[in-house]
């Protein structure tokens, strides 16, 4: 792979905050036009990551490139075509729409003016009042628009539906992620709405404890994982149970009475076969995941070992 | 520069109600005087001392809080993210937040002060006041202070915010560096301190305050610029930065220090010297290029070259040294704080002289009087009105009396080994009115004396000192005309009247009892000898010169004399200097020896330091056009250097 060909490379990055490592040796890559949602518990290293990437905090170790340049040494000339929507929206509170419009359209080499206004108004955002004085939402969609109104090759988001409801959430995704079709932009984003990411990103990687535990394409990911339920009336114990799904590579196990709930992360059809077989069973029923359940899987325990 | 405008632009409108604050605050001067308990002052008075009032409590407040927040709270409210995930360098970033802030603040200095300055009828005079920081000081350091410090408070709350914010382990680096900087400039100020060289303290200080500027913004550049919204990383940046350039600066300015105390003779480029009247010691001192206004000083043997540093001349001629008769003991007082002064004696009768503090501590003025006995056993000291006598060796006092009634300045020499001469003035300031009373202080029986009321005025310390044949020479007015006279010692009457005498006009004495005075004006250049007894001797004509002056004899009767002649109205400039060999008993003029002119001698035998012996050392020091030092030789013809000129 030649990094410097990529928009966005993260490569074994390390952040330490004292003693405390946030983010231990995360590396992955998005390719051009790609959407890739970065996932994870609060904690997990997502944000830090993200600081890294767009040069705002110096790593301990790695290296992160945005547009095959080195994000802390040459984070201005990146953001000239790149764009931040922070975790926290950090517009200065005096400022209105129009007066983050003006300031924006002295500094960004593109600055699109009409586009600015246009969807500011398609969201309903005041544009006089300052920045301080709106919701939470609108602080967001005024970051998001200004942010848009740049055209930036590549955009990163932190998180950018928390706080808001179900429904600007759906309709910010939707029409994000058409907008940024259209345009071939690469797309990075931290979020916690599973629901409205599973439709739109390309790849997911999942962080836990600092740590990068998947990094493969949604569809790959949602075709590994399924959940496995069957009833066990031969009197097998739990190790032997648990010792008859490794090769399934389970993720969560669940035993209540005869009754066990797997979710596992190979969804191989011969691999269940022998399962069944080895447990001597003839009946398992097989379920697909959505994203929040795989999610859930494989963070919910922050002590389970995946 | 287009983002940099965009940057203040946009810090400016976040803050503008700073501005509004300030707005508000300039209508108070303008109401003040309406209030009722102004009494009956000046309504323009009482709006500029408003206007000070406001200007000093509100600006500073101004510049704090907008110096720990422009940075250190958007830090802390995660707010710096905004600048940096724009294309924007973290130098312009800085820049512009901190231009924004300057801005604000001397924004609204001018805002307080400007409708108070319309309305006063001196302007400029209101903007910078001539008298804030004293004389001393000219009107732009006033000015200076007006809009520098809202600077210097803005770039240290700042850095000192943020250093708060970010507490952690560096915090002992922080206070290690400030220790280390206060020490540093505390060990390279103090010596020129309260008044030893006040132009290189105010040097030393203004460094550490210019490099402080520099740091403060170099360092926060870097904080801005390497630690980003990374408030711990931020810290340490700012810290290693700031710390590296005040050590540095501050290590810079103890070296300097140091450099200009560790001078040697050689390095003196306007050399002046006090002289014994005998022994080979002189004491040398002089300006030295790169040193200011710090004159080092020596005592240093013209024999064979030796020499120790001592305390530095207060002027770069250094009048405040003396030394005893026979050239034994070198005694001077030192500054030690101000309105305190020590004694500090030196024996020059061992191989190494050392100084070394008596243990003498006087209050008040800088130094009133200091004499020494003349074989150097014994010190008198005036501190006020009080004059004491104490042991050079051990310090002792030997005893004390105190000049009743309103005296001041008081002089005391000594007559012989256990007699001291004190002359006590009235005033120093006016001539007409002032009186000078004389008294003995005798140290074997130890009371003091009131001997005489001197009739005249003139403020020279060895007056009425009585010689041997009973009289002396005193300076009086008969009808406004300064003379010359033998005064008889047990009458007080005029002896002699030994024609006019200028306060500029040199007089010798010498070994023999011949007294020359210098006739320097209105186009008559000569020198009337006299014998001792006030008869006219003879008259020795001498080439032009605006001023005629007095070294010591080279040998009996012969005096060393040297002519001056200046361009300018300050008679700063050595422009000409010439010495001859005047043998006053057969009026010969010896050959001219360009460029070179006499250390001037004691102006009468008998003065505290004693007469010069004829052919003594002290009487062939000359001094060159180009400030060097040099010595006669005794058959004058040459002229050997002893101190070259750096310049």
């Amino acid at each position: 792979m030649n990094i410097d060909a990529e928009p966005l490379v993260v490569d074994h990055l390390f952040v330490r905050y004292g003693t405390v490592t946030a983010v231990d040796d995360v590396g992955f890559t998005v390719h051009q036009g790609e959407v890739y949602a970065l996932l994870g518990r609060n904690g997990a290293g997502k944000s830090s990551t993200i600081q890294c990437l767009v040069g705002q905090r110096r790593a301990e170790a790695g290296e992160c490139r945005l547009l095959g340049l080195d994000s802390w040494k040459k984070r201005r000339r990146i953001m000239e075509k790149v764009g931040l929507v922070p975790e926290t929206p950090d517009i200065p509170p005096g400022a209105s729409a129009v007066d983050l419009g003006r300031f924006l359209g002295r500094i960004r080499p593109v600055w699109s003016a009409d586009e600015y206004a246009a969807r500011l108004e398609r969201v309903r955002v005041p544009c006089r009042l300052p920045a301080g004085r709106l919701s939470k939402g609108q602080r967001r969609q005024l970051a998001l628009a200004a942010v848009l109104a740049a055209e930036p090759e590549v955009l990163v988001l932190d998180d950018p539906t928390l706080g808001l409801d179900a429904v600007v959430r759906r309709t910010l995704l939707e029409e994000l992620v058409g907008e940024l079709a259209d345009r071939g932009t690469t797309v990075l984003v931290t979020t916690h709405d599973l629901a409205g990411i599973e439709g739109i990103a390309d790849r997911v990687g999942i962080m836990k404890q600092g740590r990068l535990v998947f990094d493969e394409t949604m569809d790959g990911l949602k075709s590994r994982f399924r959940r496995l339920r069957c009833v066990l009336d031969n009197g097998l114990s739990a190790d032997q149970v648990e010792s008859a799904l490794q090769p399934l590579e389970p993720a969560v196990i669940r035993v209540v009475g005869a009754g066990v709930d797997v979710v596992i992360g190979r969804a191989d059809l011969r691999a269940v076969a022998r399962f069944k077989e080895t447990v001597g069973i003839t009946e398992v029923e097989v379920e697909s995941l959505s994203l929040e359940e795989i999610f859930v899987a494989l963070c919910g325990d922050e002590d389970g070992g995946v | 520069m287009r983002a940099f405008i965009a940057i203040v632009l946009r810090e400016i409108d976040e803050r503008k109600a700073l501005l509004a604050a300030a707005a508000v605050a300039s209508v108070l001067p303008l109401l003040a005087p309406f209030l009722p308990a102004t009494g009956s002052n000046p309504a323009s008075d009482i709006r500029e001392a408003v206007t000070w009032v406001m200007v000093g409590s509100l600006v500073p407040v101004f510049a704090l809080l907008l110096g720990v927040s422009f940075i250190g709270r958007d830090l802390a409210e995660g707010r710096m993210g905004f600048y940096y995930a724009q294309p924007l360098s973290g130098s312009t970033i800085w820049l512009g937040k901190l231009a924004a802030v300057i801005v604000l603040v001397l924004g609204a200095e001018i805002l307080i002060m400007f409708p108070t300055a319309l309305l006063s009828p001196d302007f400029f005079h209101f903007l910078a006041p001539r008298d804030v920081l004293g004389p001393f000081e000219p009107r732009w350091s006033a000015a200076l202070v007006l809009w520098l410090a809202p600077l210097l408070i803005i770039l240290l709350s700042h850095a000192l915010g943020l250093i708060w914010r970010g507490r952690s382990a560096w915090l002992l680096v922080d206070f290690g560096g400030l220790i280390l900087v206060i020490a540093g400039t505390w060990l390279a100020i103090r010596p020129f301190l309260p008044i030893t060289a006040p132009g290189a303290a105010l040097a030393a200080a203004s460094w550490m305050v210019a490099w402080m500027l520099v740091g403060l913004i170099v360092s926060g550049a870097v904080q801005v610029t390497s630690g980003r919204v990374d408030l711990g990383r931020g810290h340490r940046v700012l810290s290693a930065t700031l710390w590296s350039v005040l050590v540095a600066a501050a290590a810079t300015v103890l070296a300097w220090s140091l450099w200009i105390r560790a001078a040697a003779p050689n390095d003196l480029t306007r050399v002046a010297s006090v002289t014994a009247g005998s022994g080979d010691w002189i004491a040398v001192s002089g300006t030295s290029p790169g040193r200011l206004d710090y004159h080092p000083r020596f005592l240093f043997n013209v024999s064979d070259g030796r020499w120790v540093a001592i305390d530095p001349a207060i002027r770069w001629w250094g009048p405040d040294l003396v030394f005893s008769a026979d050239g034994s003991t070198a005694v001077w007082p030192a500054t030690e704080s101000a309105g305190e002064w020590t004694v500090n004696v030196a024996r020059l009768d061992v191989s190494q002289p050392q100084p070394r503090k008596l243990g003498v501590v006087a209050v008040g003025r800088r130094w009133d009087d200091l004499s020494v006995s003349p074989d150097g056993s014994r010190i008198a000291v005036v501190d006020g009105r009080s004059v004491a006598a104490y042991e050079s060796g051990a310090g002792d006092q030997i005893t004390a009396a105190v000049i009743e009634g309103e005296f001041h300045p008081i002089y005391a020499s000594f007559w012989s080994e256990d007699r001291i001469l004190i002359l006590a003035s009235t005033s120093s300031r006016s001539d007409t009115s002032q009186r000078w009373r004389r008294y003995l202080l005798d140290l074997e029986s130890k009371t003091l004396s009131e001997d005489a009321e001197l009739p005249h005025p003139w403020r020279w310390k060895d007056r009425g000192r009585v010689s041997q044949s009973g009289r002396y020479l005193d300076r009086i007015d008969v009808e406004g005309d300064d003379r010359l006279v033998v005064v008889d010692a047990s009458t007080r009457d005029v002896a002699t009247d030994l024609g006019p005498m200028p306060y500029w006009s040199r007089i010798s004495e010498t070994e023999g009892g011949l007294i020359a005075i210098a006739r320097d004006r209105e186009g008559d250049h000569h020198i009337d000898v006299f014998t001792s007894g006030g008869e006219l001797l003879r008259q020795i004509g001498l080439d032009k010169a605006q001023q005629i002056l007095f070294g010591g004899e080279l040998k009996p009767g012969q005096l060393v004399v040297g002519l001056w002649t200046w361009n300018d109205e300050e008679r700063t400039n050595f422009e000409k200097l010439r010495t001859s060999v005047v043998d006053l008993n057969s009026g010969k003029v010896g050959p001219t020896l360009e460029g070179v002119a006499p250390v001037l001698g004691p102006w009468m035998h008998g003065s505290s330091a004693g007469a010069w012996k004829a052919g003594a050392t002290a009487g062939r020091l000359l001094l060159g056009e180009d400030g060097s030092l040099g010595l006669l030789a005794p058959d004058s013809s040459r002229v050997e250097q002893l101190i070259p000129s750096t310049d």
